[in-house]
Formats: C-alpha cells, sequence, structure tokens
C-alpha cells in the first residue's frame, strides 16, 4: 500500500495488461477469502464505544502528563 | 475484541490537535511511510475527503493495534487494448466511454494498512486480523452503495543486504492465498519513484 496510490491514475493501455486485468477479476471470484470478519471477534465502534474509549485514553494521557 | 472507528468521528470527538497526540503512539519501523502517513496525512486527507482512515482499537485499553485507510479509484482500460475474447468480459464490469475509448472500472481503493509495533508483542493485531477489519468495513460500505472491486499496491521493496532476496513476494501471496486479491500487472509510480505489484479482488 502507499499514499502515492491516492494521487496516481491507473490507465491500462497495453493489451497483455488489460487481458490480465480482467482474466484477474474473474480468477479472484472463484478464490474464497479465507478471513472472514466474523472470525476476529470486531465490531464497528457505537457510540458507547466511542465515549468509553475516549474517557479511556483521556484518562491515559492525564496520567502520563 | 476490536473496536473499529472512522477517523472522522474522532476527529469530531477529540479535536484535530489531541488526537494527532494520540496518533503519536503508532509506530511501524518496518515501514515508516505506514507511520508517517498516519501521523501527517490521515486528518488532512480525511478532512478533504481524499481517503478515510479506520483506526482498529482494543475495546479494553483503547489502544490503537492498526490502522487502514481506504479511498475510490478508478481504472481506466483501453477499449483497444481489450481482445475480443475479453471484451465481452469487460463490458460486465465496466462502463465503456465510446468517446474516449476507454472502459472505466471504479474500486475500492486499499490505500494504506499496518499494525502498531509499540503495542507489547503478545497483544499486535495479525495482518489477516487487520484485513478482516478492512473486509467489514467495505462489506458496509458495498451493501450501502454497491461497488464490485477492492484494489492495492504492494511495493517491490528489496532487502538491501541480499537484492536477490525479495520480501514483498511474501506479502503478494499471503493477499493471494488468504485474502483473494490477484496480481495482475506492475506499476512504477511518478508520485514516489516506486514500484508496486497491482492487486485486485472481485467482492
Amino acid at each position: 500500500m502507499a499514499t502515492s496510490s491516492i494521487y496516481d491514475t491507473v490507465k491500462i493501455k497495453d493489451s497483455k495488461v488489460a487481458d490480465a486485468f480482467i482474466n484477474a477479476i474473474e480468477e479472484s471470484k472463484r478464490v474464497e477469502s479465507m478471513i472472514p470478519a466474523s472470525a476476529f471477534n470486531a465490531r464497528m465502534a457505537t457510540r458507547e464505544d466511542s465515549v468509553r474509549l475516549r474517557e479511556i485514553r483521556l484518562n491515559n494521557r492525564k496520567v502520563v502528563n | 475484541m476490536f473496536i473499529v472507528e472512522n477517523i472522522l468521528d474522532l476527529i469530531a470527538d477529540y479535536g484535530e490537535e489531541v488526537l494527532m497526540q494520540l496518533l503519536d503512539s503508532f509506530s511501524c519501523p518496518k515501514n515508516p511511510e505506514i507511520e508517517l502517513f498516519l501521523k501527517k496525512n490521515a486528518i488532512p486527507f480525511a478532512l478533504k475527503k481524499m481517503s478515510v482512515t479506520y483506526l482498529v482499537s482494543d475495546s479494553e485499553d483503547a489502544s490503537i493495534l492498526g490502522y487502514f485507510s481506504l479511498a475510490n479509484k478508478a481504472l481506466e482500460i483501453k477499449k483497444d487494448a481489450v481482445s475480443n475474447k475479453i471484451a465481452k468480459k469487460a463490458e460486465r464490469y465496466g462502463i465503456l466511454d465510446e468517446a474516449e475509448g476507454t472502459y472505466s472500472i471504479q474500486a475500492y481503493l486499499l490505500a494504506q494498512f499496518g499494525k502498531n509495533y509499540s503495542v507489547e508483542e503478545g497483544k499486535r493485531i495479525d495482518i489477516l486480523g487487520l484485513m478482516s477489519q478492512v473486509n467489514m468495513v467495505i462489506g458496509k460500505i458495498q451493501h450501502m452503495i454497491g461497488g464490485g472491486f477492492i484494489y492495492l499496491d504492494v511495493e517491490k521493496t528489496s532487502d538491501s543486504l541480499n537484492p536477490a532476496l525479495r520480501p514483498y513476494e511474501k506479502l503478494v501471496q499471503l493477499y493471494n492465498m488468504k485474502a483473494g486479491y490477484v496480481p495482475f500487472n506492475e506499476r512504477h509510480s511518478p508520485t514516489d519513484g516506486k514500484d508496486y505489484i497491482m492487486m485486485i479482488k472481485s467482492i
């Protein structure tokens, strides 16, 4: 991953690359992802989570300071 | 339990100055760009809506275990470059702009992704754990607005002591075997002068 990925445009002009790209899309459909989010016990922060984490972090800052 | 937080919510809750101090706890000596992005770019990029960063934290002690950044990416394929055999397939995935002679394919970009090495070793999140959080967030976005692909670049790093070693190949293999990303080409970035393996995944 890279910051440049955000800036750079991706233009595929070469026929071999174009075919490889479309084939890669097709192939990726057949690859079963082995990492479902449910296996890792995670969730998006609820409002209650955010308030609780904020309290812990700000308390930790006070202790450090 | 991991909690995933959108940086825009954190900016609203903490303010930029306090949030920047919290992000200072993040360390990634293996790849300084990952650390630099979080500390210098994550907030301004999110405010400009160029990319949005998500922090993955421990629900018990609120420590930041890792993060990832997502953005939109348009991929263009020259119509002339697509062989007749592949053209029908290309039409399934992209919108053809007749005037420009290009297929335009929208993808989610996994722009940054890294774990926090300042957390004690036994508590660190692993790459697959972090990738599962990416899947969770993209799954929610896809549910709301659609979209069918995730794109990422893997930097072609080399070992300075042994140039024959290619550490990035392990990463490419991991993303392929465990997460379903498929490499399709390499590119040289005019922005940072580095070379990357380009990978795509259909979702």
